[in-house]
């Protein structure tokens, strides 16, 4: 599937709406401040392991329930890798918006 | 309702940490501190209960398995391999076995049954022939799950079949087994987490026990009075919900929970209506109580909690209009006020849903609590027309009976002792498996009392307990049902604790009174009706044990079974 009228503007709210989602659940004593900037991995960031899988995992379920779009993200690979898609909110979206594009992009860059 | 923070231990053989997280959210009135037992060692866990997993002593252990994991024989049938039901049943048995070992560290235990996700099919059409199919065999096992734990006072198994139903499709997804061995969707462990803060509840005295009920579009459609006529049962969806949802008050009523009614009406109109409309499910004589008029309901529920001596946070009120439901929200926030569909057909579910009845026994008082309200409605009747409130006290030949804790009563005396605020010495909360070990301790007695009188039983409605130390004999719990309060009753209790404590070599009766914020009306007993001693904080009261301490005149005191001293 590739809607290509679907824009950044699009895109980013699903995202934080599905780390609000399993933050709610996976972090229920925080209360974090989303937006683009915020960090999925590494130093800073508000998932641990568990966490990114299960934030993986919801946002596959949130693009499909509300934008219609099948896109692969739980991918271990590119979980981990350094600079990984899995970065920030921003460079999800990015990731997202590129797999769109080109859907036959292969989803590790490595 | 003071926010509590119950300890959990999970024990499972998938990565059980999202429903640690669920659980302990801080949203919700009952917030838990969470230990997770080491991935897949479930075996070991159970067995090892001296380790520090198990200490402190754990409040609630869930043990939450995959089937193929525990039944061996049930893994080889899903492989396709040949395997008998026997095999799988006595692979099942060891597995209860371990959690019934493992109880005895733990005041509850709840054990999810087993499920099988949506994707599997199984022999397809051979799936629940005995000898072939995976379906047949599961559903055995989780019978003799449940078989297994029946008579078990603090083994309850949970039908996580249910929280499959309602999250449909994604109850189990692949992506996060292989990525994560989470076994549940996070929406499943939603349901999980809410079932078991149900049976935290339902384990310490928590549950609701009233419904107050408006009448127009609630518990029928229409307004009463303005339409020509009111929508209930007949060949109507309509009319077929709110019979539903009359059948479903009803039910509740028959699980023990009180029923009344808080609308804005004129009450002959009401009443006639409940009493001689042909569809009506409800009739008058099933509400406990009424407050049918034009007033704020927030008051009248207020008012109803004192008919009934009870705690506004014994309450539920139903109401369709959201202001009335703001309104009671706003100014009593100790009741619950669930919010209601605007859809009428979906009244029914949203009342089947409620899970703030659950009770960790049902016994024969749950059933006939209505009843006894009603008859406690007679004697506040002849109350008005007796003379001196002795002549009422002695008019009512009241009778109670003392019996030592034993087999019969344990049951019940431990929901009594987890459910009473009001009238509690100390609101010490105990499952049946403590009580009946505390009992047990050389030097202590539990005595449980019934009261009855010329208007009926009012069932076991006391419990009082001592410990004998050197001299002194310490009153660690006495806890009376409100039904029976202000009565004599709560002096018969302390005649019969001393007569106990006398006979148990004891100089003085001690009661330490523990404040609660809800308690305080066994305070006013002790300090202003027991006559016994208090010192300077007027929170310790002593009884000399030399002087008998006086029945009531107007009480018949009966004992029952051995001598407890």
């Amino acid at each position: 599937m590739k809607p290509n009228h679907l824009e950044r503007s699009d895109i980013a709210p699903v995202v934080l709406a599905a780390l609000s989602h399993i933050l709610s659940m996976h972090k229920p004593t925080q209360q974090i401040a989303l937006d683009e900037s915020t960090m999925l991995v590494g130093q800073h960031a508000v998932l641990d392991s568990l966490g990114l899988v299960l934030f993986a995992v919801e946002l596959e379920q949130h693009l499909e329930d509300e934008l219609e779009l099948a896109i692969v993200l739980n991918d271990e690979r590119e979980m981990t890798r350094r600079n990984s898609a899995f970065s920030s909110v921003a460079t999800l979206t990015d990731f997202i918006l590129a797999q769109l594009s080109n859907t036959t992009a292969p989803l590790s860059h490595g | 309702m003071d926010k509590q923070f119950p300890l959990a231990l999970l024990v499972s053989d998938s990565t059980i940490q999202p429903l640690a997280d669920i659980l302990q959210a801080s949203e919700s009135s009952i917030s838990f501190q969470t230990r997770v037992a080491p991935y897949d060692q479930v075996v070991q866990t159970l067995l090892d209960t001296r380790s520090q997993l198990w200490q402190p002593i754990p409040d609630i252990v869930v043990v939450w398995t995959r089937p193929e994991r525990v039944v061996r024989a049930f893994g080889e049938r899903m492989r396709a391999q040949p395997s008998s039901i026997e095999t799988m049943l006595a692979q099942v048995e060891e597995f209860t076995e371990l959690v019934r070992l493992a109880a005895g560290q733990a005041r509850m235990v709840l054990v999810p049954t087993w499920t099988s996700p949506y994707y599997q099919r199984g022999m397809g059409i051979l799936d629940w022939q005995r000898d072939n199919g995976v379906s047949y065999p599961l559903a055995r096992m989780n019978l003799a799950l449940a078989d297994a734990f029946v008579g078990s006072k603090n083994i309850f198994v949970l039908d996580a079949q249910r929280w499959f139903t309602a999250v449909g499709k994604r109850s189990a997804d692949p992506k996060l087994w292989f990525l994560g061995k989470v076994a549940y969707g996070m929406e499943v462990l939603k349901y999980a987490a809410a079932d078991i803060r149900a049976a935290w509840r339902a384990l310490n005295g928590l549950t609701r026990k009233v419904v107050a009920v408006d009448l127009d579009d609630t518990l029928w459609g229409g307004i009463v009075g303005d339409d020509e006529n009111i929508v209930i049962g007949g060949h109507d969806p309509i009319g077929e919900a709110y019979a539903q949802v009359q059948t479903i008050l009803k039910t509740y009523k028959a699980r023990g929970v009180l029923l009344t009614i808080v609308s804005k009406n004129q009450e002959s109109t009401a009443l006639r209506t409940i009493r001689e409309h042909s569809e009506m499910i409800l009739r008058p004589d099933d509400f406990v109580a009424w407050r049918i008029n034009w007033q704020d309901k927030a008051e009248n529920i207020a008012e109803l909690a004192q008919e009934l001596k009870l705690g506004l946070d014994a309450f539920v009120f139903l109401d369709d209009n959201p202001v009335e439901r703001s309104r009671v929200r706003q100014a009593l926030p100790e009741v619950l006020v669930p919010e209601l569909p605007l859809d009428k057909l979906l009244l029914p579910q949203a009342l089947l849903e409620l899970d703030y009845f659950d009770t960790s026994r049902l016994t024969d008082e749950d059933r006939q609590r209505a009843d006894l309200y009603t008859m406690e409605k007679q004697r506040g009747i002849s109350k008005s027309g007796a003379g001196s409130l002795q002549d009422w006290l002695m008019s009512l030949e009241l009778r109670v009976r003392v019996e030592p804790l034993n087999d019969s009563n344990a049951s019940r005396a431990t929901q009594l002792l987890n459910k009473t605020n009001q009238l509690n010495l100390t609101t010490r909360r105990l499952s049946e498996t403590e009580l009946r070990a505390w009992s047990d301790e050389p030097d202590h007695h539990v005595l449980v009392f019934r009261v009855a009188d010329r208007f009926g039983e009012s069932g076991l409605t006391g419990l009082a307990s001592v410990r004998a130390e050197h001299e002194t004999a310490y009153i660690d719990d006495f806890v009376l049902s409100c039904r029976v309060m202000g009565r004599g009753v709560e002096r018969t209790m302390l005649c019969a604790l001393s007569e106990l404590a006398k006979r148990a070599g004891a100089k003085q009766l001690v009661a330490i009174y523990r404040p609660t914020g809800r308690n305080e009306p066994c305070h006013e007993f002790f300090k202003n009706e027991s006559g016994m001693s208090a010192d300077a904080t007027n929170r310790t009261f002593r009884w000399n044990l030399e002087n008998n301490y006086p029945l009531p005149a107007h009480v018949q005191l009966q004992l029952a079974g051995p001598s407890p001293a």
